[in-house]
């Protein structure tokens, strides 16, 4: 039962967090749900260590090995960004509750982190959902409310998708939520009609949830107009839990044994295509492949930084998704690459906090962050290292998650997934190397007084600085010592 | 097994770029102190015999339960591997003088030598690509901020395009990984047969083509060349450009030798283009730099078709070439620099009558020059001479163009002495200044080794001789 503390714990953060707000202890508020969630993260990490294998608990959630590490990672995520928002979470009107919202949607996404209950799962699904339909509109203005609404919306649907997948699973395969009581009733099953239908339900569902093409329009809005630190939070933790969540439930429930390979032949001008795979790969590789294309195109054109992330965060879930088409076979790999993802979009919004802190006057565009490397090199050069990993450069943490990925990928015969990953990789510096132009090779606009270098943005600097060093202790320590102790984190039994 | 390991060359470097990164004002002293220290090392190798062709390997190779941390420093690394010790000294002293921000660009120097460094030691293909892609980041804020007026665009072009090539040879890597089930190199080409051969030799080789770079696909490299600051030039032209040259050896034929020798056509017309291009295009400049930047499109085309003919003769003839325009590419770079520096343009026609007005400099040119064009008795021609001739062995009449460039190298080396030295002189640079002590360090630096190697050109192909026959033995197929 152990494995469900750290959960808990962050939820005690929050609680404490929102009530200690609700008595006008804003600050202690807001400390209080950091530090729920940062007790949690340590001691999920804990558990990676001391619990042997993987162990159950209530039939609905799985710990131990990676299903203790991805929660570790997700509250870390949270707790690192309540810190790095502090100056406006204790500012600005809402921030107490945004901050308690922050931390129990990490509590959420560590439940749905090894979640093996389709109705748990949606439970959980839901919470990160409605949290983040919160923070969505915490800027209180009309795009806000305008991005809120049409994820409200979209989420509804999604929403739909899954409780119609679910219903489908649970009525036809014996009546239970389990995973594992559909699966062993599927496999006695004759027909595979009403499994298929689930998984198109399911499979929608989830690509909703992590923002893939052509699910995706709610993205970019939503982490453009929601404030830096809460969309750092945002676009990074949730869409990890998400995919080891989509992870566990295409594996176990729509795999090769349960539903037989798609398999398809036809000629066009003399060349034979013949498909021979199973259909949830199929269907997750155009997926990825839909998201890699239309994410990296459309980021490309982005003026504004926040637009840009969110597309790129498009990109992001189908270089993710190309795991998810290999199947549970790389989960470990998959897990590092978004795990790297969340990290870098942590430090990359943060990085644009310290940034507005300086610039008041900032417009969100990339243009905008002109010389910002040079007048705060701490949160520049922890943006240029986001970018340089989320582009998949060597030496950040994005690199191996890519190489691992796109390495096993190749091996199991996806090489034409692989190459528009690549080549998705290096369309993608076009964007995120155009914020490195901007903050390094463009002169500053102005020149803030020295007071203000002093103390403002001070938190989202060293945070995102600390979310970087991160990024780049992961890129280089495997070099040496080799990834024994990432996959030891992200080991799924 | 030695003291000082062969890990060093990489560690030394990349420790001084971080304390240069924090060293402020002091930052071009710890930077000289890191590149003169690099060098240190590699003298104290010379115990284990890498000077005679030896290989030896690092600490962590030696251990190899390492998965990626190999490093290997063999007949093939240490002549390129001097080279890039010797110009990030060059590098560092022609950066000297540096105003703007000086520490970052010293770290950045310096990072980009641990880098280079790494890419002619690794012994494993992951690190391998690492560094070959780690090479980027530091060129790249070196062109973007410390360069001319177009750096901006000449830098996103050189990221872009030479990651665009990386990227579809880590597709090439990933094949050649996975069907062998090891990542080091020689282990891979221990059996090259079990590898996609077609796949894998033409992911690799694009990857290097860009790099090296041949025509078509060189257009990255005279904004980049350009633009750079002239430490950055001189890394750019003399060690980044051989990585692409040092890959075809070191990984493309061992891994696919049999589709190398089915290719060495194709490679052998690239070369020769790239030599007839490069000239024809470097004859055609107004600008000093750029014309110097076409150059090495040509040299470098010596050295691919070098490398075509595939016969240790040839492979050696690379090698040296590689050397050779290494450190003439830098002092002519270096000059060029030094010019800008004073002159504030690099426009041919506006000059006239150096000769007289800073007879130094425009002896050093001269000697640049004829250096360039490959004056037997300097290092330029031994390299290009073999290429040729073992060029003609294997290819006969075909290279017949190939000595119309180097007609061309002559004339457009000896036309730019002529009207930047020569000529009436131009009133308007009557007050230019001479090089002065510190100035000449470098340039003399930089003669010693283009006179060494152009009378004892046995000092670089001696070492690289086991390695590069081994390597000739599998593309004629006598394993």
């Amino acid at each position: 039962m152990r494995i469900v503390i750290p959960v808990l714990l962050a939820v005690a953060g929050g609680l404490a967090g929102v009530l200690t707000d609700a008595f006008g202890g804003r600050r202690a508020g807001v400390a209080l749900s950091a530090i729920g969630p940062a007790v949690g993260a340590g001691y999920a990490a804990w558990l990676v260590y001391t619990l042997d294998g993987n162990v159950i608990a209530y039939n609905v959630i799985v710990g131990g090995g990676g299903f203790s590490g991805i929660p570790a990672i997700v509250l870390a995520l949270a707790a690192l960004s309540i810190v790095g928002g502090w100056a406006w979470f204790t500012t600005s009107p809402a921030g107490g509750s945004a901050a308690a919202l922050v931390a129990l949607s990490g509590a959420a996404a560590a439940a749905l982190s090894g979640a093996v209950d389709m109705v748990f799962i949606l439970v959980a699904l839901e919470c990160l959902a409605l949290a983040a339909y919160a923070l969505v509109a915490q800027s209180h203005n009309a795009r806000a409310d305008e991005a809120a609404m049409k994820y409200v919306v979209q989420g509804a649907v999604a929403t739909s998708l899954f409780v119609l997948g679910t219903a489908v699973l649970v009525g036809v395969y014996g009546g239970q939520s389990t995973i594992f009581a559909i699966q062993a009733t599927a496999a006695r099953a004759e027909g595979m009609t009403p499994l298929a239908g689930a998984m198109a339900l399911v499979v929608a569902a989830f690509a909703y949830k992590l923002g893939g093409f052509p699910f995706h329009s709610w993205a970019p809005d939503a982490f453009e107009t929601a404030p830096p630190a809460s969309a750092g939070y945002m676009a990074g933790a949730p869409k990890v839990a998400a995919v080891l969540a989509a992870f566990l439930v295409s594996s176990l429930l729509f795999g090769a044994t349960l539903l037989p390979s798609w398999q398809l032949s036809w000629e066009i001008a003399g060349i034979s295509i013949d498909i021979d795979q199973p259909r949830i790969a199929m269907a997750w590789a155009v997926l990825a492949a839909g998201s890699m294309i239309f994410g990296n195109l459309a980021a490309l054109r982005q003026r504004s930084y926040g637009r840009m992330l969110g597309y790129s965060g498009i990109a992001q879930v189908g270089y993710a998704m190309i795991g998810l088409t290999i199947g549970e076979r790389v989960v470990g790999s998959t897990m590092l690459l978004m795990s790297a993802y969340a990290f870098a979009a942590l430090a990359a919004f943060l990085g644009a906090e310290a940034l507005r802190c300086r610039r008041p006057g900032w417009d969100g565009t990339i243009d905008g962050m002109a010389g910002f490397g040079r007048s705060n090199s701490v949160a520049g050069l922890a943006v240029a290292v986001a970018m340089f990993s989320l582009t998949g450069i060597p030496l950040t943490a994005g690199f191996w998650g890519k190489l691992l990925v796109f390495g096993a990928a190749v091996g199991f015969g996806w090489t034409w997934l692989v190459v528009i990953g690549v080549l998705g990789s290096v369309v993608s510096f076009g964007y995120y190397g155009a914020v490195l132009r901007a903050m390094y090779f463009e002169p500053a606009a102005e020149t803030p007084s020295a007071d203000e270098i002093a103390t403002c943005g001070r938190a989202a600097t060293w945070t995102a600085g600390a979310a970087a060093l991160a990024v780049i202790a992961i890129g280089i320590t495997p070099l040496i010592w080799g990834l024994e102790f990432v996959q030891r984190f992200l080991a799924f039994g | 097994m030695t003291v000082i390991n062969v890990d060093l060359l990489v560690i030394v470097p990349l420790v001084a770029a971080l304390a240069a990164a924090v060293a402020g004002r002091a930052a071009r002293w710890v930077s000289l102190a890191g590149s003169v220290a690099t060098l240190g090392v590699l003298a104290s190798l010379a115990g284990s015999g890498v000077f005679t062709g030896q290989a030896v390997s690092g600490a962590a190779g030696v251990a190899s339960v390492v998965p990626f941390w190999a490093l290997v420093m063999d007949g093939l690394s240490t002549p390129l591997v001097a080279l890039t010790a010797f110009l990030g000294l060059i590098a560092v002293l022609a950066s000297w003088g540096v105003s703007e921000r000086p520490a970052p660009h010293h770290a950045l120097l310096l990072a980009l030598e641990a880098a280079v460094m790494g890419v002619f030691l690794a012994e494993d293909i992951i690190l391998f690509y690492v560094f070959w892609e780690a090479v980027l980041i530091p060129m790249y804020f070196l062109i973007g901020v410390w360069g001319h007026e177009r750096r901006r665009h000449a830098a996103t072009k050189f990221f872009l395009y030479t990651l665009a090539a990386s990227a579809l040879m880590l597709v090439g890597i990933l094949m050649a990984w996975f069907a062998a089930g090891t990542s080091r190199i020689p282990d891979m080409a221990a059996d090259p047969s079990v590898l996609p051969a077609t796949a894998v030799f033409w992911l690799l080789t694009i990857g290097m083509l860009v790099k090296i770079p041949v025509v078509p696909l060189h257009t990255w490299l005279p904004d980049a060349h350009v633009e750079a600051p002239t430490a950055g030039s001189i890394m750019l032209a003399g060690v980044l450009l051989k990585m692409g040259g040092y890959g075809l050896i070191r990984l493309v034929i061992p891994l696919a030798p049999t589709e190398f020798a089915l290719q060495q056509p194709f490679f052998a017309a690239l070369g020769i283009i790239g030599i007839v291009w490069g000239a024809a295009m470097a004859f055609a400049q107004t600008d000093l730099k750029r014309l110097v930047a076409y150059s090495s499109v040509a040299h470098m085309g010596f050295v691919v078709l070098a490398i075509s003919t595939g016969t240790a003769a040839g492979l050696s003839g690379a090698m040296l070439g590689m050397v050779s325009h290494g450190v003439v590419a830098a002092l002519l770079f270096l000059l060029v620099g030094q010019l800008y520096e004073r002159a504030h343009t690099r426009e041919i026609a506006r000059f006239g009558g150096l000769g007289k007005i800073v007879p130094g400099w425009a002896s050093a040119l001269t000697f640049g020059a004829l250096a360039s064009l490959g004056l037997p008795g300097l290092s330029g021609f031994p390299g290009e001479f073999v290429a040729v001739i073992e060029g003609f062995r294997s290819f006969e009449w075909w290279v017949l163009p190939a000595t119309v460039g180097v007609v061309l190298g002559a004339a457009y080396n000896l036309r730019a002495v002529r009207e930047v030295n020569h000529g009436p002189r131009s009133g308007e640079w009557a007050t230019l200044a001479d090089l002065g002590p510190a100035d000449w360090v470098p340039v003399v630096l930089l003669m010693v080794p283009i006179v060494v190697l152009g009378v004892w050109p046995a000092l670089v192909t001696d070492i690289a001789e086991h390695a590069l026959a081994a390597i000739a033995m599998l593309v004629s197929g006598g394993m």
